[in-house]
């Protein structure tokens, strides 16, 4: 018995002409959220496409749970319909000429469930998403949110052990998404699913999903938890990727064991290193914004940098220094007086790749 | 790419033995040199070389050739202007105009010369009125001046269709970006619209151009007095002419033509490419305000009004006017030539009556039948892009290519010596079959715009709910486009009445269509059952019109 929902092996994608996904590999254990992020172009709706048998790939292995649904080796492909997967599509893709109950009880219907069962199964499921009395109404009479509910129930109904999300959150406001993504979380943990969920924004990645995975140009540049892939990166373009950063180009002037001391036009500093670098490479140091402090006194990895402006967020003050050249952004607490101050750069946030 | 399914692929095997067999035939049957069912019958190019030899063939090719040029200077220009008039301007009384514009499109242009023969031919009552005001005719509508002008006024509406639909799915706010960047109003017509619909007016130039060479009706009417020929009333006359029926020779007319209007058919496919290379916004983005007239108004209205009395309500007043007197001439008051007994020659005979029933039972029924057979077809391509797709995209466009007149012979050669079909020879399924593939393109036109309308998602999702293909067709697909069928079929349906070439050749006891019988009833030139016919079709014809803008059904796309 293994604890594995959904495998896939070095899975391949050509779409027309473009190779679209080039050997990709992925595992999601019972219960696991994981989030496919990425750039647009970089494969992750293709990827969820061809788990649901949407696409059809030109190489690899697909499996869920204990069965093979595509191996391009022994020539096995099940079809779509056979796959027993959920799937919330992007734009919902309610069929605007079914009621809401007639949309999720389709796939009950489909499965051939004794008409009592599928009245009983699709109340409870609408009851659970709190789209009890909406049953008679149509997709067009209903908000954002809600047809994004009846999307989930229509694909929860049938109880499905993986579901797939195509970027579910993209068509709902702001505040509504970030209410939501949390709502959805809990859910998912609560019916005990695994899910799949395509997104491009690194935040919601990381608020919904136990594992992330950042496609890059058809292949996994990293896949980890959060913490990992925000704490550890592994490359320059994950690191961007997962959040606010400066970004300083220099040059590595000596090597210290992990660390190593990179100098520019008038300053150097003493940062981690994260991929292999030697003396005199040309190198990018990366540092989160929120690790960037003002110190009161000289100490190593301190600068003292002009303030060239500060601007009022509300919750908290963004500066921005000068740097050689390029601007050094931080946070603050309150507003800082113009001229030069003294700002710390932690060592052991700064990565140079 | 995935693979096609059984189904799909018979599907498209289906539609193309039926669109290329009757075509095979006629080209195989040019090629010899007597009937193909003959048993003593030779290969080789006697056809055509009779043909090329005959000072008529010469002559009809030169006046379809003239036709179609001038078909093209008039109707483009004017479409063109009509189209802006109406799209983008605050021309008064559009909404009334624009049902009036599709009036020659729906209306068979046997019926609108036939109108015009009673109206401003030698004794029409137009042309006596003029007479007593200035005392003589200035003009002559058997000469090839009028059938050209006939021709392109009658052609306006294909090019305002497509240049009014490139003009809607043009934003406005391109022209106003260039008034802003500090363009006068024509230098934005000239530098930014009209280069912006010149895919769309060079595409229904060429539209003009084939059908020029199709023009059969038209020049039956307004060319026989003076003896004008064109391509297709060659092949009709051909038979008068030598005495006998030769299959060969008709064959390889129908070839000539075929081989004119297939190259043009196959340019478009390359022009449409192009067409909609400048259209960026579609559906609601694209944001429309009208370019106020002024003063330019009354010229404009004008200018509007003249070409509707001239193309629409010239002829059809002259068709109705006709339908209720016995005879018309020097010196007739309406009054006492009134009569309804046009009408009841129609009632009386059986084979007429059996034409309007028939008419009638085409339309809806078969009509029905073809968009449920357009459907199939249409679903068998959707969402695939293969080979298979691309064979289906061919066959469906070449019988734009053959006039009704030859398929309608192509058809009656299949039902007569293919021996399975030869019990339908005499029924209404033959005639259905050749309508459905005369139309087959305009069909699968109407069918794709709806089905290009359902979401692609829409049928993935239900795939994943757990539907097979059919299934997805049966519950998502078509129920999606079910408003889609039936404005289609109205279409069909109209279309369907307006059909007069295609019978010909199939017209026998049994097949009988308004349009046919009109046909073979002017060579007999028996005027008042023509008029009362053509009366009935009319009036056929806008019970169509009356249900479609009744519920807002788009006559063009």
């Amino acid at each position: 018995m293994t604890d594995i929902e959904l495998s896939v092996q070095d899975l391949h994608v050509t779409l027309g002409q473009n190779h679209i996904l080039k050997g990709v590999s992925l595992e999601v254990n019972r219960g696991e959220i994981v989030a496919l992020l990425g750039p647009s172009g970089s494969g992750k709706t293709t990827l969820l496409r061809a788990i649901a048998g949407l696409e059809l790939p030109t190489q690899g292995s697909l499996r869920i749970g204990e069965q093979t649904v595509f191996d391009s080796a022994q020539k096995i492909e099940v079809s779509v319909e056979k796959r027993a997967l959920g799937f919330v599509f992007q734009s919902y893709a309610l069929w605007p000429h079914r009621t809401v109950y007639q949309n999720v009880a389709y796939g009950l219907k489909l499965r051939k469930i004794p008409a009592a069962e599928i009245k009983e199964r699709v109340q409870t499921v609408l009851d659970n998403l709190g789209l009890g009395e909406l049953g008679e109404r149509h997709p067009h009479q209903l908000s954002g949110g809600q047809q994004q509910r009846v999307a989930l129930a229509r694909s929860l109904v049938y109880n499905p052990r993986v579901i797939l999300l195509d970027e579910p959150l993209s068509n709902l406001d702001a505040k509504l998404r970030e209410e939501a993504r949390i709502w959805l979380r809990q859910l998912i943990i609560k019916l005990d699913l695994s899910a799949v969920c395509v997104t491009h924004d690194q935040a919601e990645a990381m608020a919904m999903a136990d594992k992330v995975v950042l496609l890059k140009d058809g292949v996994i540049e990293q896949a980890g938890t959060p913490q990992e892939m925000y704490g550890e990166p592994q490359s320059l373009f994950v690191a961007e990727f997962m959040g606010a950063n400066n970004t300083i180009k220099g040059r590595i002037a000596e090597l210290d064991g992990d660390f190593a001391r990179i100098e520019g036009e008038g300053w150097a500093l003493r940062g981690r290193l994260r991929s292999s670098l030697k003396v005199g490479d040309e190198a990018t140091a990366v540092v989160r914004l929120e690790r960037i402090k003002m110190v009161p006194a000289a100490k190593e990895n301190a600068l003292r940098l002009p303030l060239t402006a500060s601007v009022y967020l509300g919750s908290s003050w963004e500066y921005i220094f000068d740097l050689a050249g390029t601007s050094l952004r931080g946070y603050g607490g309150e507003a800082m007086p113009p001229g030069e101050h003294l700002v710390e750069i932690p060592a052991e946030h700064l990565w140079l790749f | 790419m995935r693979k096609m399914s059984p189904a799909r692929i018979t599907v498209i095997l289906l539609t193309a033995v039926v669109v290329f067999l009757p075509i095979g035939l006629l080209c195989w049957q040019s090629l010899l040199d007597a009937p193909f069912f003959q048993a003593q019958k030779h290969l080789g190019l006697d056809a055509y070389r009779f043909i090329f030899d005959d000072p008529d063939f010469k002559r009809s090719f030169l006046n379809s050739l003239y036709i179609s040029c001038g078909m093209g200077l008039i109707a483009v220009p004017l479409g063109g202007v009509l189209a802006f008039l109406m799209v983008r301007t605050d021309l008064p009384g559009r909404k009334w105009i624009e049902p009036l514009l599709l009036i020659p499109v729906f209306v068979s242009p046997m019926i609108l010369c036939f109108g015009y023969t009673v109206a401003v031919g030698p004794v029409g009552f137009v042309s006596l009125w003029t007479e007593r005001l200035v005392g003589s005719v200035p003009w002559n509508l058997y000469s090839m001046t009028s059938i050209v002008l006939i021709a392109g006024l009658s052609h306006v509406p294909h090019v305002y269709l497509y240049t009014a639909s490139a003009l809607r799915s043009l934003s406005s706010d391109v022209e106003e970006a260039a008034r802003v960047a500090g363009a006068g109003p024509l230098r934005v017509a000239a530098t930014v619209s009209l280069p912006m619909v010149m895919p769309a007016l060079l595409y229904s130039g060429v539209l003009v151009f084939f059908l020029g060479f199709q023009i059969f009706g038209l020049a039956l009417v307004l060319g026989d007095p003076e003896g004008h020929l064109v391509l297709a009333t060659y092949l009709y006359k051909l038979t008068n002419k030598l005495g006998v029926p030769s299959y060969h020779l008709m064959a390889a007319v129908a070839m000539c033509i075929v081989g004119i209007t297939v190259p043009m058919v196959l340019s478009q496919r390359f022009l449409l490419r192009n067409a909609h290379k400048y259209i960026t916004l579609k559906g609601k983005g694209a944001r429309q305000r009208s370019l106020p007239l002024g003063g330019w108004r009354w010229v404009a209205i004008t200018l509007v009004l003249a070409w509707l009395v001239l193309t629409v309500i010239v002829p059809v007043s002259g068709v109705v006017f006709r339908a209720f007197v016995t005879n018309w001439g020097e010196g007739v008051t309406f009054r006492e030539a009134f009569t309804l007994d046009n009408f009841k020659a129609v009632f009386e005979q059986t084979n007429l009556m059996r034409g309007v029933t028939n008419t009638v039972l085409l339309g809806v029924f078969g009509g029905g039948l073809s968009v449920i057979c357009f459907a199939f077809i249409g679903l068998s391509a959707h969402r695939k892009d293969n080979g298979w797709t691309r064979l289906l995209d061919y066959t469906v466009m070449t019988p734009r290519a053959i006039p009704g007149l030859l398929a309608g012979l192509a058809f009656l050669w299949v039902f007569l010596f293919f021996p399975p079909l030869v019990p339908f020879r005499k029924t209404l399924v033959s005639l259905w079959l050749a309508y459905t593939v005369v139309w087959l393109a305009y069909g699968m036109r109407l069918i794709s715009t709806s089905l290009l309308q359902v979401g692609p998602e829409l049928e993935e999702s239900a795939r994943v709910t757990g539907a097979n293909p059919g299934q997805v067709n049966r519950h998502i697909t078509l129920p999606l486009i079910r408003y889609g069928l039936l404005a289609s079929w109205l279409m069909i349906f109209m279309i369907f009445e307006r059909e007069y070439s295609t019978g010909v050749y199939l017209l026998g006891p049994g097949t009988e269509v308004i349009g046919s019988l009109m046909v073979s009833l002017w060579g007999a030139g028996a005027i008042d059952i023509i008029s009362a016919l053509s009366f009935i079709n009319i009036l056929l014809v806008s019970a169509g019109m009356g249900i479609a803008l009744r519920y807002g059904v788009k006559l063009h796309d």
